[in-house]
């Protein structure tokens, strides 16, 4: 996995959000296996704790889930991970639209500029 | 608690190098320990080492008062080379394991074969980094509580920074906790759980790394200027 | 754990050793040889020649003494005062197992020394002298050593001779180790420093000693200087065993590396 991190947001929100990322457009598909905590870690040059506190949040989250003895997954409830993807698309248009209010579009403009947009 | 600083004080020649510092560690933490030159970090880490006694205060680890009990638990990387030059790479490796009962030769010879050192190479016709790199090695082979690195990645390339890195990384255990001390902060960031930052002999401030950014949103390294700003 | 850093302390020096035993043994050799080509000659130059190989052996063995001085000393700077100290110092030993392995292997050196000067000398004096004269001649003098009351005091003294000259050396770099700045100068310096008050303190007792002697007789008489030669003993003995202490103690808690 790439790894890149800013410097003003918590490391573990950081990459809570690469790995949310990368269920997402499916990089780590459902069922995928992850790395021990420690060779992610040591892999995104980031603390163990860290990772730790990152894929518990997960967990809890219901995006991965730990089996006792063979590790580390990806759920394999697609839904879940569809609903994921909604959501982070639904963020990435928030702030695009955050951004183009920023510039003095209304929201219609907006959508009418999408839909001529040349790169489309 | 793995370490307890109380109200340590330490003084050289009428200047305090030390003034008054109080923290604690616990087990399975990275800790950096952060301030400019001359703030006190060396001395802090060498009188936990143990090459030093403190003026004043008190300082445990794993309970005990520094000494031979501490000194077996303790593994602790100095900023200097401090290899014998008579010595090759194999006998450094065989002085660790006569004297720390941690050791693991299996570690130390793994990771040279990936650092490309041979084992019958001389101390004396190594370059610098290389003997720093041996030193890092012979440290990070031990199955210490605590890890005690003196500027483990001032002056070394940038590839050798990311290996130092990783060595510490991969080398994380729940029941031991690492301080490194460093002016190097935006390299080592993203790997500390907690910082400690020493101005003029004294603490600063003591948090995790995470409540800095929340709390200032800011690097740990963005901080660290603002706080030692001239 | 002693005995692992007499290991090291051995292993460290081992080859310097060696290297100049093998130059002694093989400048015996050649003086024997040399001393052979022209034995039955009566050469002019044969005194010249006899002479120059025995002061070449009195200064071999002052060379090697000095050696061992001069060896033992740059290991204890090298491995307890400079960078290597760094290392030393955090081991989990005691700071008097540091100082008394170092002792111990300057009397390993000094007796292997020893053995090799008298091996020397022996060879390069092979057929010139009677090897059974010469240890009946021992045996004689250590049977009046034995019987002769406060010999053992000589004896004692050749024993701890190292010791009493160590002892001072490690108490001036623990003294010099104080220093912030220009340690080994320090050092030197303390050595003289201690060096002097130890004869002041010698002179003294000298002093009174020959002071309490009532007169020119008793002054004269075997007991007097047994003595007196014991209360000297006696007093190095204190004084060493005060350097050393002392030197451990700094070394312990006021330990203060570049």
């Amino acid at each position: 996995m790439q790894w890149d991190f800013n410097s003003t947001t918590p490391v573990y929100v950081q990459i809570t959000e690469q790995i949310k990322l990368s269920i997402a457009i499916g990089e780590l598909k459902a069922g995928d296996k992850l790395m021990s905590v420690r060779e992610l870690a040591a892999e995104a040059e980031v603390n163990p704790n860290t990772m730790q506190k990152a894929l518990s949040g997960l967990e809890r989250e219901g995006l991965l889930y730990t089996h006792r003895t063979s590790g580390r997954f990806v759920t394999e409830d697609s839904e879940l991970i569809a609903r994921l993807r909604e959501q982070l698309a639904a963020e990435q248009i928030s702030t695009f639209l955050k951004n183009m209010d920023k510039l003095g579009y209304t929201a219609e403009e907006t959508s009418d500029m999408l839909k001529t947009f040349p790169g489309k | 608690m793995l370490v307890e600083c109380n109200n340590l004080f330490k003084n050289y020649g009428g200047k305090n190098a030390l003034n008054n510092v109080s923290f604690a560690v616990e087990k399975g933490k990275i800790i950096g320990l952060l301030g400019p030159n001359g703030s006190g970090k060396t001395t802090l880490i060498k009188i936990l080492s143990g090459l030093l006694t403190a003026s004043g205060g008190s300082i445990t680890i794993s309970g005990d008062p520094v000494g031979i009990e501490t000194k077996k638990i303790v593994s602790y990387l100095p900023e200097r080379t401090y290899l014998s030059e008579w010595m090759n790479v194999k006998q450094t490796i065989n002085f660790f394991s006569d004297f720390y009962t941690d050791f693991s030769e299996e570690t130390a010879y793994d990771m040279l074969s990936r650092l490309n050192i041979d084992p019958g190479e001389k101390l004396r016709t190594m370059s610098k980094g290389t003997k720093e790199k041996v030193q890092l090695i012979l440290v990070m082979s031990r199955k210490a509580s605590l890890y005690l690195l003196d500027e483990p990645i001032g002056g070394v390339d940038p590839a050798a920074r990311d290996y130092i890195l990783k060595t510490i990384i991969s080398n994380y255990s729940e029941d031991s906790s690492v301080i490194i001390s460093t002016h190097l902060i935006s390299d080592i960031e993203n790997v500390l759980d907690e910082v400690i930052f020493l101005k003029y002999g004294a603490l600063m401030l003591h948090m995790t790394a995470d409540e800095i950014r929340e709390q200032h949103g800011k690097s740990v390294d963005a901080l660290f200027r603002e706080v030692f700003a001239c | 754990m002693l005995i692992k850093l007499l290991k090291y302390d051995i292993l460290a020096d081992y080859k310097k050793y060696c290297a100049v035993y093998i130059a002694m043994l093989a400048a015996s050799v050649m003086l024997l040889l040399s001393r052979n080509m022209y034995i039955d000659s009566e050469i002019f130059g044969y005194d010249v020649l006899v002479d120059l190989i025995s002061s070449a052996l009195t200064i071999l063995s002052v060379a090697a003494c000095v050696m061992v001085l001069v060896f033992s000393i740059s290991r204890f700077y090298k491995n307890l005062v400079r960078d290597e100290g760094y290392l030393m110092h955090t081991l989990p030993v005691h700071t008097w197992e540091l100082l008394l392995s170092k002792l111990m292997a300057v009397y390993i050196w000094t007796i292997s020394t020893v053995i090799m000067v008298i091996m020397c000398i022996g060879i390069s004096t092979l057929g010139d002298v009677d090897l059974s004269e010469i240890i009946s001649d021992l045996i004689e003098f250590l049977d009046f050593l034995f019987e002769t009351k406060g010999a053992m005091i000589y004896i004692a003294y050749v024993i701890l001779t190292p010791f009493f000259a160590m002892s001072i050396i490690y108490f001036a770099f623990a003294l010099g180790n104080l220093f912030s700045k220009n340690k080994l100068g320090a050092s030197v310096l303390m050595y003289f420093a201690i060096k002097f008050a130890e004869n002041m303190l010698t002179g003294i007792v000298n002093f009174f000693a020959i002071a309490a002697a009532s007169n020119r007789e008793s002054l004269e008489s075997l007991s007097f200087l047994n003595n007196f030669v014991f209360a000297r003993f006696m007093l190095s003995v204190i004084l060493s065993a005060g350097y050393f202490i002392a030197a451990e103690r700094i070394f312990a808690k006021k330990l203060n590396l570049e």
